[in-house]
């Protein structure tokens, strides 16, 4: 086969296809190339209508110049098409190199790619994603199970514990975490004195702005922005971490050692957001009211004291109502973060997914909480 | 004394292909075994199976006479007295050398941790880097520490997968010896699984090689080069050819090089009668290391191929009716391409399958 040096590359001669009808003869020419034959594939079609149906053609590539797998595929589409018309191709005067190459090229033309999952129709595909929800939920709730019944003999054997896992875990998640749960509720506690604020003026009623505050900071606000700062900020760290030591083998080499993962890895995990939680939460109310109180004395002129008086005045429940609701966060913040971590199996990329499924699935599960909370407790009378 | 590992009709499915089946064996004390196989046999399943990451689907696996798994009974692996050595390593990062080495002697006083953390070091000739970091240490040394780190609680069975796999092709084989005389130093069982043949002949004291979830062979490495049992295990074991051949007698084989004495595959009948063999058409392994060149010898062959390994040539050689065979051969007999030389055939075992329709 004669190959023309690079440098004529852009001077190509098409490749063409002549029918000789008299002796029965396709003769091939040029370039059959990617470059040579694009024009020759369009007319391909058209081109081999006058060659009788059911007649035998041969194939003559003797003055082809060049060929390469694009001039290859030509050959076989020309096949096809006169087979298509009863015809058929004859292919032994091609060289031995263009043979082979036309092999090679039909063998991967066979490989056909592996069958797309079939698809769903929309009903079929609302049934898959629940009962995938609901799987998803029942795992995580077996995880759960086995945490807490591992937990419970360890609590009443607390020298058995891994203080100094759960210490540098309170560390990270707790105060680590200070400033930005400090910063946010500051905010919050400013947007919503300003907010309701304005309102108030028009009825006079600024006096009443601290009560506002107090309220949706102590109950709903502070509780509920730590928790969600906190499921994006540690719930995504412990899937990270506990995911990458089981894509590298970390936690397969744990258990060899005759270590529970889940007393090594989860239960300090849970144990100190469980501590950690809290403890924000009452750092997050505090900096809420500093906010809120700072707007009705500067924006509104309420008197500070009479703003701190109404604060005092407010029933400790509001409090108490907050704050029992950070460890409920901190757990299911800690579990999902763990189970998901723990979910990981095999690549990197699977890292990345289950951090991101930690997140979402904490901060749902945080606000349907807190909604069953809100319900709840005012059936109570709380 | 009872098997330390007694695997038997071991089987594991996910979906509807089984990753294995029937698989069994057993180890004695401080036997080192491999499982040999190209990526995909289900060996590494095996081993995962063995240390009780992975559930049976039929079958059962006991250590030391207790049932560890069967269907439906797993005992989790922190409860299996299982080492494991990992392919990655598998090192803890923010531990330093020794703190990793100590990590599974927790249930041991602070004085005798330290004491066996320090024996490990001097085994694995680690003594003088006890506070470095894993990342500060190369491949090799970071699998000693890992090594050192699954043998320090003196597990029943040592496990390891693919040691060898992250280090330079000329620190394998060396490592791999090194890792066998720490392994029979100790006195433990173990288990390794490999692709690559020279890592589990310089290991094993047996390799079983696998191939599509079903041990094809498990014997000494010697019979496994030398007497394969089936095509599978003389095309993935060693190199070498396979020459067409005829049974001559219950005994013996004719080839081109002559007749050969050897074992006649039973599927040609030489076990149910005298006559049955007769004229049945077999493929013969010719080992490279059956080829011996010899001037002296009227049998010639066309060299076609020569590759230099140091020590020796390898020649592929071209018989006369166009088959081709391997021959290991001195280097200081340089012999050009194209050049015929004398060989003859130096065969201990003829080993033959029947022609499969070919």
């Amino acid at each position: 086969m004669h190959r023309k040096p690079s440098t004529a590359a852009a001077t190509r001669t098409p490749a063409l296809l002549t029918w000789q009808a008299e002796t029965g003869v396709l003769l091939a020419s040029g370039d059959w190339d990617a470059r040579g034959g694009g024009d020759l594939a369009e007319r391909l079609d058209k081109l081999l209508s006058i060659v009788p149906k059911k007649s035998h053609v041969q194939l003559n590539t003797q003055q082809v110049s060049h060929m390469d797998t694009a001039g290859a595929l030509l050959v076989l589409q020309v096949r096809d098409l006169l087979q298509a018309r009863g015809a058929t191709l004859d292919q032994s005067a091609l060289s031995d190199d263009q043979q082979e190459l036309i092999e090679l090229v039909q063998r991967v033309g066979e490989l056909t790619p592996p069958a797309e999952p079939p698809r769903l129709n929309p009903l079929q595909n609302i049934g898959k994603t629940t009962l995938d929800v609901l799987s998803n939920a029942y795992d995580t709730l077996v995880f759960l199970g086995e945490v807490i019944t591992r937990t419970l003999p360890l609590l009443l054997q607390p020298w058995r514990l891994r203080w100094r896992e759960i210490v540098n875990e309170i560390q990270a998640a707790g105060s680590r975490s200070v400033p930005i749960v400090a910063l946010l509720t500051f905010l919050i506690g400013v947007v919503i004195a300003y907010q309701s604020g304005v309102t108030m003026q028009q009825y006079g009623a600024t006096v009443f702005l601290p009560d506002m505050i107090g309220i949706i900071t102590l109950r709903e606000m502070a509780p509920l922005i730590t928790a969600i700062v906190v499921a994006g900020r540690t719930g995504s760290s412990y899937a990270a971490a506990i995911g990458t030591m089981k894509v590298t083998q970390e936690v397969d080499a744990l258990r060899s050692l005759a270590i529970s993962p889940i007393e090594m890895l989860v239960i300090p995990r849970v144990l100190a957001l469980t501590v950690a939680l809290p403890l924000l939460t009452v750092m997050a109310m505090a900096m809420g009211l500093y906010g809120g109180v700072l707007i009705a004395y500067e924006m509104f002129n309420l008197d500070i004291n009479v703003a701190l008086t109404r604060l005092s005045a407010l029933p400790h429940s509001h409090f108490w109502v907050g704050i029992v609701k950070a460890p409920v966060f901190a757990l299911v913040i800690a579990m999902i973060g763990c189970h998901e971590g723990m979910k990981v199996r095999g690549s990197a990329a699977d890292v990345g997914r289950s951090t991101t499924s930690s997140v979402v699935q904490a901060i749902f599960w945080v606000i349907l909480i807190d909604a069953v909370f809100a319900v709840t407790f005012s059936k109570l009378g709380l | 004394m009872p098997p330390v590992l007694h695997v038997d009709l071991l089987a594991c499915q996910y979906t509807r292909d089984p990753v294995l089946e029937q698989i069994s064996f057993t180890l004695e004390r401080g036997d080192i075994a491999c499982l040999l196989g190209p990526s995909g046999c289900g060996k590494t399943t095996a081993l995962r199976l063995i240390a009780g990451f992975e559930t049976p689907s039929k079958g059962s696996i006991r250590i030391n006479e207790q049932i560890m798994s069967q269907v439906g009974a797993v005992v989790p692996p922190e409860k299996r007295q299982v080492g494991m050595v990992f392919q990655d390593y598998a090192l803890f990062p923010h531990l330093n050398i020794a703190d990793n080495i100590a990590f599974g002697l927790h249930p041991l006083e602070h004085k005798a941790r330290v004491q066996r953390v320090q024996e490990m070091l001097e085994t694995v000739g680690l003594a003088g880097r006890a506070h470095a970091f894993p990342h500060e240490l190369s491949g090799g040394q970071q699998q000693r520490v890992a090594l050192a780190r699954a043998l320090a609680p003196k597990p029943a069975l040592l496990l390891l997968d693919e040691p060898f796999s992250n280090l330079d092709v000329e620190l394998r084989e060396k490592l791999a010896t090194e890792v066998r005389e720490i392994i029979k130093h100790e006195g433990i069982t173990a288990l390794m699984v490999t692709h690559d043949q020279h890592e589990a002949f310089a290991m094993a004291d047996w390799v079983g090689v696998m191939h599509q979830g079903h041990i094809q062979q498990w014997d000494t490495a010697y019979n496994v080069y030398h007497r394969p049992s089936n095509r599978f295990v003389a095309d993935f074991v060693g190199m070498g050819a396979f020459l067409r051949g005829q049974v001559m007698s219950s005994r013996q084989v004719k080839i081109e090089l002559g007749v050969q004495t050897g074992i006649i595959p039973t599927q040609c009948g030489a076990e149910q009668c005298d006559e049955c063999w007769n004229g049945c058409k077999v493929r013969v392994l010719i080992r490279p290391d059956d080829v011996i060149h010899d001037d002296q010898s009227t049998m010639q062959a066309k060299i076609i191929k020569k590759t230099f390994r140091g020590a020796e040539f390898l020649y592929t050689l071209e018989l006369g009716s166009g088959a081709q065979i391997l021959s290991l051969v001195p280097s200081h007999h340089d012999h050009a391409i194209g050049e015929n030389i004398g060989i003859r055939l130096a065969i201990d075992h003829v080993v033959a399958y029947p022609e499969e329709g070919e």
